[in-house]
């Protein structure tokens, strides 16, 4: 019951950041590239570092919006051959495949956190508008911890399948 | 034991844990982490876990992906296509499969908006098979059709299997979009001669409903324009040298969102609605973009890609047979993964052996395009029909492998024109401004 409800709020949180944080950098990319585009042609006056400010945009849409990306299960997988099998065996074998993700997905946080910590030693910032770039890697570790909460949540629920038989609801 | 075993074993494991319904992106990724771990050790590894994401992430050329896929998520939202489709039904309607013929228009203007063959398939499903099955239409051929159509989205510009070879391979994307256009239309009249063909031999698959007149015809005709409108920016744009393809995405993105808001199709629900779809999407194929390229730097480390492309490159000397070996080699491999896996785990491999035999790179995206769509519609992997399969559920889902296999004749007859053929794809790259 209280996991469940952990589960939720989990989950509702990562809708909201995904629509609010990762959403909203996205369409500011959308207004950027246009606002660029006419300054370009309208006033020959493009917008400075532009390429730089969209790949921090796009690194921060994706970031916020992965992790709900893992809640809501769009990544590509390949079921037609596990679905042959009883509720408790796909519990089972989703239960390790999915232990394995977790492995990668802790793996890369540590690491994306720790090169956050060097770029933000060494005080690195972009080319030519300067801005830091070390939040955006802390942003993207964040993005693997949550990735790894969500699987977190996924393992429960496999484990409980495979142990009792049946859905935990 | 020799680096190009431990490249077997890796990518057998990444197969095995593929159809153990592991999510792709992680399958390769956590197969090339341990295989990077195997061959440098734990720090090498974890280095390359920390900064492919980023230098991905990190990229703008990757800003077309999430912006074209907002744009085709705000058209669908607006129902653009659906207007389309109405008015090109119009036209089209009255003669034997004219219906399905329909479909197939439909879905290669609404491909030029979305380059994602699933969300085009869903989208004409759910428009099209209830007007079809009320003039006794047969599910077999409205399926077959719905679900050919959809992989127009795969040619007609922008396409998701040709911005991905675009920047894998340093190839300009505007020229591979535009590659693309001939053989897409060559497409959509093979699929109009094979629907007009069945519907001659068995009129019952398809009969013609009643014919409209002009005056119909033309009150169907303006709901059209939206699409056209936008497939005219990105494409001309495109063409004449105006945008580069992430400008183009964005701006079209605006002006989807001024169409919308004009033409008052769209509201905060849906607009929120597209957002979200878009965000999935989008992350989806950058999560599969980092997995595989981790997998890609731990095969490199093997140097099994210099091995394989030694293997293939020695098999012939001949240009033309070497893109006939390679497109059954992605016709193969389509049937087991979609487009964007087939085409970052094999390029590394095929494509310095497609150059050093003198293929242009352009003939060599289109073919492997067109051959990797045949994947997506045949069986085990066919994800095509297995979305549709989740939408339309009282049709079982051999009738809709069978209903797809005359399509995937003619799909394979223009992967026979586009080898023998190259100025089907090189044509208007070559015309086209701003080269």
């Amino acid at each position: 019951m209280l996991l469940s409800k952990a589960e939720q709020l989990f989950n509702s949180l990562m809708r909201g950041m995904h629509f609010w944080l990762g959403m909203s950098a996205l369409v500011l990319l959308a207004l950027l590239t246009t606002i660029h585009v006419t300054g370009r042609y309208v006033f020959d006056q493009p917008v400075p570092g532009f390429v730089e400010l969209s790949t921090l945009l796009q690194i921060t849409a994706i970031s916020m919006a992965g992790p709900f990306s893992m809640v809501y299960g769009r990544h590509i997988a390949v079921g037609f051959l596990l679905e042959r099998f009883s509720e408790r065996v796909q519990a089972v074998v989703s239960f390790i495949t999915y232990f394995l993700c977790l492995i990668f997905t802790c793996s890369a946080a540590w690491q994306t956190f720790w090169r956050g910590c060097s770029l933000m030693r060494r005080a690195q910032t972009t080319e030519i508008v300067h801005i830091p770039i070390w939040p955006f890697s802390y942003l993207i570790s964040v993005c693997w911890v949550l990735f790894s909460v969500a699987i977190v949540f996924k393992l429960i629920r496999y484990g409980g399948i495979a142990v009792k038989g049946g859905i935990q609801k | 034991m020799s680096p190009t075993g431990i490249a077997c074993i890796g990518t057998i494991l990444g197969f095995i844990l593929v159809y153990l319904r592991m999510p792709v992106a992680f399958a390769f990724g956590f197969v090339g982490f341990i295989g990077i771990v195997f061959l440098k050790g734990f720090h090498p590894a974890l280095a390359a876990l920390g900064t492919i994401p980023y230098s991905i992430m990190g990229t703008y050329t990757f800003t077309v992906i999430p912006l074209f896929t907002l744009m085709g998520y705000l058209a669908f939202e607006s129902k653009f296509a659906e207007e389309f489709y109405r008015g090109i039904r119009g036209w089209l309607g009255g003669t034997p499969g004219g219906l399905a013929s329909a479909v197939v228009v439909g879905n290669a203007a609404f491909g030029a908006c979305t380059g994602d063959s699933i969300s085009a398939a869903t989208t004409f499903t759910a428009m099209s098979l209830p007007q079809m099955r009320k003039y006794g239409y047969s599910d077999r051929l409205s399926l077959g059709a719905v679900c050919a159509g959809s992989v127009l989205a795969q040619l007609i510009p922008p396409s998701f299997a040709f911005i991905l070879f675009g920047i894998i391979t340093e190839t300009s994307v505007s020229r591979l979009f535009m590659a693309g256009i001939i053989p897409g239309i060559i497409l959509v009249i093979l699929y109009f001669a094979i629907i007009y063909l069945m519907c001659r031999i068995n009129p019952g698959l398809g009969p013609p409903i009643p014919k409209m007149n002009w005056r119909e015809k033309m009150l169907g005709t303006p709901g059209m324009w939206s699409l056209i409108v936008i497939m005219g920016v990105i494409i001309f744009g495109l063409y004449f040298g105006v945008f580069t393809p992430s400008e183009a995405a964005g701006v079209a993105v605006l002006v989807v969102l001024i169409l919308s808001l004009v033409r008052r199709k769209i509201n905060w629900e849906s607009f929120r609605r597209a957002l979200e779809e878009t965000g999935l999407t989008a992350c989806m194929v950058f999560f599969i973009i980092i997995g595989i390229q981790v997998f890609n730097l731990f095969l490199a480390l093997t140097g099994a890609h210099i091995a394989l492309g030694n293997m293939i490159g020695g098999l012939t000397d001949s240009p033309t047979v070497m893109l006939i070996i390679l497109s059954a080699v992605y016709v193969i491999l389509g049937t087991a993964f979609d487009i964007a896996s087939i085409t970052l785990l094999t390029l590394p491999i095929f494509f310095p052996v497609v150059v050093n035999m003198g293929i242009d790179p352009i003939h060599f995206g289109v073919t492997s395009v067109v051959a990797s769509t045949i994947g997506t519609l045949s069986p085990p992997f066919g994800i095509i029909i297995f979305a549709i399969s989740g939408v339309v559920r009282d049709v079982p889902i051999y009738t809709i492998f069978r209903g797809v296999y005359p399509f995937i004749v003619m799909i394979s007859i223009l992967i026979a024109l586009v080898v023998f053929i190259p100025q089907l794809s090189l044509f208007l790259p070559g015309v086209m401004l701003g080269n």
